[in-house]
């Protein structure tokens, strides 16, 4: 499905070059549950948002099902990751201006999905997450768990293919953590690749492939 | 998807609540700036529109060349205008317009009122001007020379709800003129302003002779064919001149309608009606400069609260917006700023306006605007959204999603850079203003307290009437007897020196070839002596030797240099025909306004008219019972006339109520730049101490006291005022000093007026980023540190 060969990322100030990931090739296929883990500053979450091409990368090739993205500009890009890829973030990242209803509905807004299959689709998605009776709510009279789950639907709303997920359950509790990963597990049998980036090893447990990551270079 | 924008947008500006009340009422301000000047401006320049033949109507101006100079002049010569009209065929009509000198008094039964505002015409003036006719037939106005043509406000003044066509009004109490006209009242927007008028003939009755090439004290306005070219025209005029007055050199030439109001000053010109293009200058400038501070505020204000919207870029981008409606997004909600700005500054200009009535001393009124204003004002509002917001637009939709979605903005150099330069360039334009305001204020009290050279103080002045000229002797003896009546004097119709002609002057040794322009002034008895002017060399006039009427002079000591007498008492002096010897020489003195030099001034005793004004110094300690003194004595003379008196400090502050006006204007545009800029700088402070929260918490934490913290955030505006000085200093030198030219005597630019002006601005600068200063100063470093 994806495939990376010899990426390099970098930053660069005026006397110093620093690397965030170094020559790191790696495939993915339709379907999979990956987890990707390393300690803090490995370059995981870059690797992550370069998987879903909101980071240029400065060095290698990435290919998306034949896609070479390395050579994509900027919109380019976002016309095929907003058709392909769905996002999921540890701080939930939902804007506090607009309620559930309005924070699920956002990507057909830009996918440009008529406004009554629009309608329908959202009423799915709450429906389906039990979240009906929050859908006026904003983000901020909403608990952790119930926030992520906004997030995940409004992830998942466009149907994508591939999940990315940056420490979806940091910021929850136990219960709340796993409640989330057995949600990954059914969207993963259902068909959907998902590439998780956590430092739990119980929450990675839940994948069918750990990557380790230590100072930008894969290890294992 | 725009409801969708809306939507955010309008939750947005209401959870920022702050920030978007500031934006608002900083382009409030500066939208309604722009308002009221550019109604100042429409009013200036619709002068003159109503007229129906506005772009045929001319006025004849003259060019007279003297020895040292060329002089320009608005009146022309009586006899022109008829020998125009008869002549030319292109000349459609032609009517002089001359003015009443002083005030006249008009009676209607027990009705009197003194009026300024009347002019002598010929019957041709209805039709090259539009003027309403509400009674009578305007071809019918002036079967005879006892006629007049009144506006509708001085026929309900005369005759209230009475009919007033048909019946006798009053002219100075002897000359009776039937109303055979009413008209609309002049528009404001016209210069010539009167509301009676008479026909020009009855000048015969004073027994002026109106064939004569050397009066010309009049306007000549003539209604010319369409097709007509113009320098042609003015060549054909020259041409005629040369056959009916031989002896004359000078030029005449046409000056446009539309160019009367703004364009013209010249001698002869009534500044009072008249507009200056420069002030239109100066008043757009300010205009567009108040105008791009609030846009900077907006930028600023924007590019600072984008660091809070960093986040929700970023993720509109993952969620698959592009740049495009990201950018499409920020420009609508500036837009919604500024168009609710636009309504709040209708609203600001409604409060602003009766207070710039009384500044620019207009009726300006939201309905001078006009559909091409409306139009205006709506793209002004535009393009300042557009404008504000597109840098932020731009600049925020290029974040990068993956670095701002986790928190962290790029602080580049550049932004900042930009946003230094739009603060500094705020303040340069505010402390200009500033310090132009106090330079105006310091030469109008430099001009209220200069030495003139004699004292205007407690002398009132009275205008003489029919019946007191013959008897002026006596009523000033009977002043006199009383204690409190200090002295009496008069002068003739002209009230102050007038320029002479060169041949007119002549004094024993002067040189052939030597050209200067010298003054004039014809004065009664005791004039120095009530005036407290300095008799330098020999004795003033007296009434007990008789030659001192018909053959003594007075110079000044300007006049004494340019003669070069080494003693000058007794030398021959010459003066329009009138020859004597000089008898005195006397201090300068300024006759006329600061704005002209004193000149060479040859003063001699009034013998040719009646006294016309008499001026009359009274005991500063009893001025009421001294004017009911005069008063009651005025009233045995002359009972038909209302007695009426002025100051004459107050009649000489009138030369400066331009300034004056001018000092007013630029001192409301100044505070309102003022609190412009530091809404902006308020809003900066904000940015500041925000986005510095980490460092000010890592201070305190290392052990920094707040006033250590406070000096850290409030340096950079310190220094950016300071920098904003130096410019601002430069700029106003030089527009000042250019500006203080237009007066002969003049005070120096202050250098401490300058360091005024940067303090001040200081002061409000570091007031205004206090609040937020002293707030982050004060703040628990936890909370900053654990939250980022």
């Amino acid at each position: 499905m994806l495939k990376l060969n010899g990426i390099f990322k970098y930053y660069s100030t005026k006397f110093l070059r620093t690397y965030v990931l170094r020559d790191v090739s790696l495939e993915i296929k339709e379907g999979e549950f990956v987890t990707v883990m390393g300690p803090s500053g490995a370059g995981k979450s870059t690797l992550l948002y370069i998987l879903g091409m909101l980071e240029s990368i400065d060095d290698g090739e990435y290919f998306y099902r034949d896609y070479p993205v390395h050579e994509f500009n900027e919109k380019k890009r976002t016309d095929l990751h907003k058709h392909e890829i769905g996002f999921v973030f540890q701080q939930y990242h939902l804007i506090d201006e607009l309620t559930v209803y309005e924070n699920i509905e956002m990507p057909l807004l830009y996918q440009k999905v008529k406004s009554t299959d629009r309608k329908s689709m959202v009423c799915d998605m709450l429906d389906r997450f039990n979240i009906v009776g929050k859908k006026d709510l904003f983000p901020n009279q909403l608990s952790g768990g119930q926030q992520q789950l906004v997030g995940i639907a409004r992830a998942i709303i466009a149907k994508p293919s591939l999940l990315l997920a940056d420490e979806p359950t940091g910021n929850l509790n136990s219960e709340q953590g796993c409640e989330i990963m057995e949600l990954f597990t059914k969207l993963n049998k259902n068909g959907t690749t998902i590439i998780q980036v956590t430092h739990s090893e119980e929450k990675a447990a839940y994948g069918k492939r750990i990557i380790n990551l230590l100072d930008g270079r894969i290890v294992s | 998807m725009i409801h969708h924008y809306f939507k955010t947008s309008l939750r947005y500006l209401i959870r920022f609540k702050g920030y978007t009340l500031l934006n608002i009422i900083g382009l409030a301000l500066g939208i309604a700036v722009v308002i009221i000047i550019m109604l100042w401006i429409i009013d200036e320049f619709t002068f003159d529109h109503y007229n129906e033949h506005f772009s045929d109507i001319y006025r004849v101006l003259q060019e007279e060349h003297r020895a040292d100079r060329t002089i320009n002049s608005a009146v022309t010569p009586t006899p022109l205008g008829p020998l125009l009209v008869e002549k030319l065929p292109e000349v459609l009509a032609f009517s002089r317009y001359g003015t009443f000198v002083g005030e006249v008094l008009l009676r209607q039964g027990e009705r009197a009122f003194f009026e300024l505002r009347g002019a002598y015409v010929d019957p041709d003036f209805f039709d090259i001007f539009t003027l309403p006719v509400l009674m009578g037939k305007k071809e019918s106005f002036f079967p005879d020379r006892f006629s007049v043509v009144i506006t509708r406000s001085m026929a309900a003044k005369y005759f209230g709800s009475e009919e007033a066509y048909g019946k006798i009004i009053l002219l100075e109490n002897f000359c009776e003129l039937t109303v055979t006209g009413i008209i609309e009242d002049v528009p404001e927007h016209s210069h010539l302003q009167f509301d009676f008028l008479v026909p020009f003939e009855l000048y015969d009755q004073w027994g002026v002779d109106l064939q004569d090439w050397a009066n010309a004290w009049s306007y000549t306005y003539l209604l010319l064919d369409e097709e007509v070219d113009i320098t042609e025209m003015e060549f054909k005029i020259n041409k005629l001149q040369e056959t009916f007055n031989p002896e004359q050199k000078n030029e005449f030439y046409l000056q446009p309608l539309g160019k009367i109001h703004l364009f013209s000053n010249l001698y002869g010109d009534y500044p009072a009606v008249l507009g200056d293009i420069k002030y239109i200058y100066i008043f757009g400038f300010i205009a567009f400069f108040i105008l791009i501070i609030a846009c900077i505020n907006f930028i600023n204000l924007a590019t600072a609260c984008s660091l809070k919207r960093a986040r929700e870029v970023g993720l509109r981008k993952i969620m698959g917006s592009s740049r495009k409606q990201l950018v499409t997004q920020f420009l609508l909600e500036t837009i919604i700023i500024s168009c609710i700005a636009l309504l709040l500054a209708l609203v600001l200009v409604e409060l602003f306006l009766p207070f710039f009535r009384i500044l620019s001393r207009k009726d300006l009124s939201l309905e001078l605007v006009n559909p091409y204003a409306i139009l205006l004002l709506i793209s002004i509002t535009l393009i300042t959204g557009l404008l504000a917001g597109s840098y932020p637009a731009f600049f925020i939709s290029g974040y990068s999603p993956g670095i701002t979605i986790k928190g962290k903005q790029n602080s580049g150099k550049g932004r900042y850079g930009l946003r230094r330069f739009l603060v500094i360039f705020q303040f340069i334009i505010s402390i200009s203003l500033l310090i132009c305001t106090g330079v105006v204020y310091g030469q109008l009290d430099y001009i209220r307290n200069k030495d003139l050279g004699f004292d205007s103080d407690y002398i009132v002045r009275l205008q003489c009437r029919p019946g007191l000229y013959r008897t002026y002797e006596t009523f000033k003896e009977r002043l006199l007897k009383n204690p409190d009546i200090i002295n009496v004097t008069s002068t003739g119709w002209l009230e102050q020196p007038v320029n002479m002609p060169e041949e007119a002057v002549n004094w024993e040794g002067k040189a052939a070839e030597q050209t200067v322009s010298i003054n004039g002034q014809y004065i009664g008895f005791d004039y120095f002596r009530t005036l407290n002017i300095d008799i330098l060399q020999g004795r003033t006039f007296s009434r007990e030797i008789s030659s001192d009427v018909t053959s003594a002079f007075i110079i000044n000591e300007s006049a004494l240099r340019v003669m070069g007498f080494a003693s000058p008492l007794g030398k021959r002096i010459s003066l329009y025909g009138k020859e004597g010897e000089i008898i005195g020489v006397v201090r300068d003195y300024h006759a006329h306004s600061l704005h002209q030099e004193i000149k060479p001034l040859i003063i001699t005793i009034n013998d040719q008219s009646y006294p016309v004004y008499i001026y009359i110094k009274i005991n500063p300690e009893r001025i009421r019972g001294s004017i009911s003194f005069i008063n009651e004595e005025w009233d045995r003379i002359i009972p038909d006339f209302p007695f009426e008196y002025h100051f004459l400090d107050e009649m000489l502050n009138d030369y400066y109520k331009n300034e004056n006006q001018i000092g007013m204007i630029f001192g409301f545009f100044a505070i309102l730049a003022i609190i412009v800029s530091c809404l902006g700088l308020f809003g900066l402070a904000t940015f500041a101490t925000e986005s510095r929260a980490k460092e000010i918490g890592m201070r305190k934490v290392v052990g920094a006291s707040v006033t250590t913290l406070i000096w850290l955030l409030s340096r950079q505006f310190a220094r950016w005022t300071l920098i904003a000085s130096v410019f601002a200093w430069i700029g106003a030198y030089f527009v000042m000093k250019n500006w203080l030219n237009n007066f002969a005597y003049k005070t120096d630019l202050d250098p401490l007026l300058f360091v005024a002006a940067t303090s001040f601005s200081l002061f409000i600068a570091l007031v205004s980023v206090s609040f937020h200063t002293l707030k982050a100063a004060t703040a628990n470093p936890v909370k900053v540190l654990k939250y980022e």
